[in-house]
């Protein structure tokens, strides 16, 4: 199947990236989309003083 | 008419707000446009890759790179800009020096994914799902990059020419450097573009010439003395070790120092030199006092690696560990 | 952080102490060299692929 593959998705914060499966008509036989990214708030966030995780957390996305 | 610079804005492991305080430049932003092309900038136009690729090697004048380099695209992506760009900018805390995603360097990416996918509260994934480098769809191949063992900062990867720190970088380092690129002025290189002092300098609060601790408080537990360093009332703050530039602007807004903008000139371990200025200003008359009061300390390692850990002398240790939980 | 807990420590010496001084440093330098130079640490195979300087 022909793959169409937007990689990045742009105009936003963050990874995107998606693909599209084409059929043999032409129509979308299926899409997906995949984030590309890991960065681990939800691990090293733990352990650390309470007062301080809303100073971490938003550079989850600086918009 | 001159030719117009070229620039390039890359993002990588990063949360958008460096790309956010290029936008808060305000008017200086039409400057920006009379001075340089885009040719790449995702985050705010549709751009893709080979628009990137086709630009010639050295083709890209400026090229600002912020996040951290978390997976094996990021060091593709690193690469690609240190070859396409003249001059190579590592953009914001993450950038700079790894960033808050490098305090992910005191876990293996196994661990931190076992906690995403398997353990944390707000997930449901009985089957143990995982994302995949390469996943075979009934229709055809997907594939995501690889994370890395690490999160690195851009210079652990890729030669880089000049630093913008901050966490977000401010705006009139943002104009500082672009009026250099501009004049063809560039400072030496390697220079981070900020401050040269720390930011005790820049801080509007009253020192007094000793400092003597005798306990370690957490700052929203106690009342604290708007006009007083924050330092001498027991409070922990990076800004003996940060360089300056910010104007304190977390001390202004009631706020202790986390070091965002790094380390300040000739130091090779900005979490070393905290570590050793905080101790230096407990005041004991015994090794069991001094003890006391610094045990007081509730999360030593991330108060001052908070921005930084990528960068740390010691490395990405995976020595004995208590579990935290 | 992961570091062995013995390569680190803080001793409280005062400037009139000398002696106590330098038998610290002594002491924690032969017990460093006895622990022997600190593991690498973690690295990525993907970043020690090419010369950082390209």
């Amino acid at each position: 199947m022909k793959k169409i593959e937007i990689d990045p998705i742009s105009r936003l914060e963050g990874h995107g990236k998606i693909a599209i499966f084409l059929d043999d008509a032409g129509d979308v036989a299926n899409a997906y989309l995949q984030i590309p990214e890991l960065r681990g708030f939800e691990q090293f966030c733990v352990g650390r003083p309470v007062e301080e995780v809303p100073r971490i957390v938003p550079r989850i996305c600086g918009v | 008419m001159p030719e117009k610079f070229k620039f390039a804005f890359m993002p990588s492991a990063s949360c958008g707000g460096c790309e956010i305080a290029i936008v808060d430049i305000d008017e200086v932003i039409l400057k920006v446009a009379e001075l340089a092309d885009i040719v790449y900038w995702p985050t705010a136009l549709d751009f893709k890759d080979k628009d990137l690729e086709a630009v010639p090697d050295g083709g890209v004048t400026v090229g600002f790179f912020n996040g951290a380099v978390r997976n094996d695209h990021d060091v593709h992506h690193a690469r690609l800009m240190r070859r396409k760009s003249q001059v190579l900018v590592a953009f914001g805390a993450c950038a700079h020096m790894g960033g808050i995603p490098s305090l992910g360097n005191f876990w293996t990416t196994e661990e931190i994914a076992h906690r995403m996918y398997d353990t944390v509260p707000s997930v449901v994934n009985p089957e143990g799902t995982r994302p995949q480098t390469t996943f075979d769809a009934p229709e055809g191949e997907l594939t995501i990059p690889r994370a890395l063992e690490r999160a690195y900062a851009l210079d652990q990867v890729v030669d880089v020419d000049y630093y913008l720190p901050g966490c977000p970088p401010q705006p009139k380092w943002i104009i500082a450097a672009v009026e250099a690129v501009a004049s063809g002025e560039l400072p030496p290189k390697g220079t981070v573009i900020a401050g040269t002092k720390a930011v005790c300098d820049e801080c509007p609060r009253e020192r007094s010439e000793e400092k003597q601790v005798t306990e370690f408080k957490r700052i929203h537990l106690v009342e604290n003395d708007p006009e007083k360093c924050l330092l001498e009332q027991g409070i922990i703050c990076c800004g003996p070790a940060t360089r300056d530039g910010c104007e304190a602007a977390c001390i202004v807004a009631g706020q202790a120092c986390r070091g965002c903008f790094g380390p300040t000139d000739n130091v090779n371990d900005m979490g070393a030199k905290l570590a050793s200025a905080i101790a230096s200003i407990v005041i004991a008359d015994t090794q069991a006092e001094a003890d006391k009061i610094l045990g007081n300390l509730d999360d030593p390692a991330g108060y001052f690696y908070r921005f930084g850990l990528a960068k740390s002398m010691l490395g990405v240790q995976r020595g004995e560990r208590k579990d935290d939980e | 952080m992961g570091v062995n807990p013995e390569r680190l420590r803080l001793e409280w010496v005062s400037a009139s102490e000398a002696q106590l001084f330098a038998k610290t440093v002594e002491d924690f330098t032969d017990a460093i060299r006895k622990l022997g130079p600190m593991p690498k640490g973690v690295e990525d195979p993907a970043v020690a692929e090419e010369e950082v300087h390209a």
